[in-house]
């Protein structure tokens, strides 16, 4: 029975950096070292495999080359051929852990990255940095916008008005869930957060930061509380559109949280 | 998910169904008819049939729009005894790994059910074709011609003798395709559906349709007054406009929030902040829902962008919400789900949003949804009432349980709202009547030019 679920892919292996329809430009070891090199400056590659009947050799690198001219200064670069200057690297495969892979490019400026169907790509630390980038910079973005919608909340409404605001907006919900409201602002969720902002009675202590209109506000709030609840429970890619739509609301927020620091500093006072 | 009942054929549905198992092999069908006419019914019908009696069908692929492809399934899963298995990306990957190095993933089971982007793959169309198909059906064919990948797999599962059924939504206009270059394709077409009656029968419901105007506030026309400015008139010369400033504008005439989200989402992207994929100095954002591509334009500085959406925040109140909340009180709670129409996903997300606020039970679906997400809010819209707020694009349902819509925003294209018109008006909607009210603002392209896009989207499918 074909099921849909496949417990491995959960895991952040190579063949996540690098999927399927990645290609690998590669060069014959016949090929003149000049050639090899103008191929590079146009793709700004550093290495280039090299491959005979399909056979990954090894691999022409600067630093491969820089070896060879140091060792047969003597010798023009234009009579060499690549499979001359050839680096053997280490070998992984779409399988191994991205953990792995970084303790090896520690040691290596890249590693060859081998599936079923041959090579899939050279690995080098900006890729796996790339990669994790991707993953994280949801969490990272989440983090700022949560942390900043309390502070707003904290800054736009006045001390002596925050527990009775809370409470308006916060208690015919928990009693609903038969749950007590939460009364300190760090124990709240974000959702909380969004009720706080976006109920009626407390609008008027946001609107002179956030704009005149509060549905708007929800909306956004709202948006990034679909987009933070697919993150945080890990359902299915965050899309490029995420990743922006998070990034324009963190920007919204700090753009905000900057308005607000007058206010912010006379409480302080 | 919830199995649904696979519907009685119409008598032109029948016919076809009878053409296809009494033909002599190899048989090669075309079916030409507009959205809602039933062909997608009679194609599976014709399919599990022909399986049945001629059982000749031991190894079988669908390959349609993947919004379908969920669709597809729940109706074999209803016909045929061996389950039918949708062929994406996942589960490629998942055979690659569990198979042996030289086996063919597709030969892991027999109904295969997959997507015209999937076989995009020169690896997965190669490897799908080397496997003799007993019969294949292809959605979309008016869009094969010699050169492309479908109509290269038309032609090789020609060569092999395999049946073939396709399916098309309009006859070719001068489209060169591999149907119409052999004789021996039987060709049925439905175009005479456009007019109500098959042997006398009503099959459409009528359509009525109320042009809502939109009055904006002072603030509002303030507002697409420095959109022109800053973008370029939508009335100038379209060669010195860029196309990505006729993206803002359709978002602008769509909702307010649609506006700020793309004038925010771009600002993000010029300040770095945003996570790009692609480099250089124009970037794309995919809008899955609208099925339209957002370029970048990173000429518009962010002190412009900046200067719209301080003009944005000042705008206390959504005249077109105003407008349609009104329309929806008038309407709302009835028997049948009402339908909204948007082009794009943040608008819908807004609308949600704001139905909620009222007390509503709305349903949002958009091309965030999986396939199998969209299909069941479908059809919970379908089994309760709902305002269901749908972006016109890969809704992967018909939507012929509702009798009123309203088209929150007009596209530009007349082909867009004929699509709207037919997912409501199929031969399977009980309604006598399906009222539409189309939301037109004052001024901009769709003030304008509304009744040239609502009368050429009616001359495509025809006045009911």
């Amino acid at each position: 029975m074909i099921t849909d679920i496949d417990p491995v892919d959960v895991f952040h292996e190579l063949g996540k950096v690098f999927p399927d329809e990645t290609s690998v430009v590669s060069v014959l070891a016949t090929t003149p070292v000049v050639e090899a090199l103008r191929l590079m400056l146009a793709n700004r590659f550093s290495q280039l495999p090299v491959t005979e009947k399909d056979r990954v050799l090894g691999v022409f690198s600067l630093w491969s080359l820089a070896q060879q001219l140091a060792a047969t200064p003597q010798i023009p670069v234009g009579e060499l051929m690549v499979e001359d200057v050839l680096e053997r690297p280490t070998r992984v495969t779409v399988e191994h852990g991205v953990d792995e892979v970084i303790s090896l490019l520690e040691r290596h400026e890249f590693v060859l990255v081998e599936s079923p169907r041959g090579l899939q790509a050279i690995a080098t630390a900006i890729d796996l940095l790339r990669y994790f980038y991707q993953v994280a910079r949801p969490f990272v973005l989440l983090g700022e916008i949560e942390l900043s919608l309390r502070a707003l909340i904290q800054i736009c409404i006045p001390t002596e008005r925050l527990s009775d605001a809370l409470h308006r907006s916060l208690e015919s919900v928990y009693q609903d869930r038969r749950r007590p409201a939460p009364r300190e602002l760090h124990e709240m969720t974000f959702e909380d957060y969004r009720m706080v902002i976006g109920a009626k009675d407390n609008w008027n202590f946001f609107e002179g930061i956030l704009g005149k209109n509060r549905q708007i506000v929800l909306a956004k709030l709202d948006r990034t509380r679909e987009i933070r609840n697919s993150v945080f429970h890990f359902r299915g890619d965050v899309t490029i559109l995420d990743h922006q739509t998070l990034a324009a609301a963190r920007d919204w927020l700090l753009e905000k949280a900057k308005k607000a620091r007058p206010t912010a500093a006379r409480k302080l006072r | 998910m919830k199995t649904r009942q696979f519907p009685e054929l119409m008598p032109h549905q029948a016919g076809f169904v009878q053409g296809v198992i009494g033909a002599n092999l190899p048989a090669r069908f075309l079916l030409v008819g507009i959205p809602g006419t039933g062909k997608s019914i009679a194609m599976a019908k014709a399919l599990a049939e022909f399986a049945a009696l001629r059982r000749k069908a031991n190894r079988s692929l669908v390959i349609v729009p993947a919004p379908l492809m969920v669709h597809w399934k729940s109706y074999l899963d209803e016909l045929i005894a061996e389950p039918a298995t949708i062929m994406d990306g996942q589960l490629y990957r998942k055979l690659e790994a569990e198979l042996a190095l030289d086996a063919n993933p597709w030969t892991a089971a027999q109904w295969w059910i997959t997507s015209i982007d999937f076989l995009k793959s020169q690896t997965r169309f190669s490897e799908a074709l080397e496997l003799d198909w007993d019969v294949a059906v292809m959605d979309e064919a008016d869009f094969f011609t010699d050169d492309s990948q479908r109509g290269l797999a038309a032609k090789s599962f020609w060569d092999a003798d395999t049946v073939l059924l396709g399916l098309a939504s309009s006859s070719f206009q001068g489209r060169p395709a591999w149907a119409l270059k052999h004789r021996a394709v039987k060709i049925e077409s439905w175009s005479h559906m456009t007019l109500a009656g098959i042997r006398g029968a009503h099959v459409f419901p009528k359509r009525e349709v109320r042009i809502i105007p939109v009055r904006p506030s002072q603030e509002e026309k303030a507002l697409g007054e420095t959109l022109s400015e800053v973008l370029g008139s939508p009335d100038g010369h379209a060669a010195t406009r860029p196309f990505s400033n006729d993206i803002l504008f359709q978002r602008w005439e769509s909702s307010i929030f649609a506006l700020e989200q793309s004038l925010r989402r771009l600002r993000a992207l010029a300040q770095g902040t945003a996570f790009l994929e692609a480099e250089g100095p124009d970037a794309w954002i995919l809008d899955k829902d609208s099925d339209t591509v957002e370029q970048v334009v990173m000429s518009i500085d962010r002190d412009k962008i900046d200067s719209l959406l301080t003009q944005l925040e000042q705008i206390a109140v959504d005249t077109k919400w105003e407008t349609c909340r009104s329309i929806i009180r008038g309407i709302w709670p009835s028997e049948h789900s009402v339908i909204v129409f948007t082009d794009f996903a943040d608008t819908a997300y807004y609308l949600q949003q704001l139905c909620d606020s009222e007390g509503w039970s709305s349903l949002a679906v958009t091309g965030r949804l999986t396939m199998k997400q969209r299909w069941e809010a479908v059809a919970a819209a379908g089994a309760t009432p709902h305002i269901l707020i749908a972006t016109s694009a890969e809704l992967g349902g018909h939507l012929g349980f509702a009798n009123q819509a309203i088209h929150y925003d007009l596209p530009w294209d007349p082909v867009r709202l004929a699509n709207r018109f037919t997912r409501i008006e199929t031969t399977a909607n009980p309604n006598a009547v399906v009222r539409h009210h189309i939301l037109v603002g004052e001024g901009g392209i769709s003030g304008r030019n509304h009744q040239r896009v609502l009368e050429q989207a009616s001359d495509l499918i025809g006045k009911t």
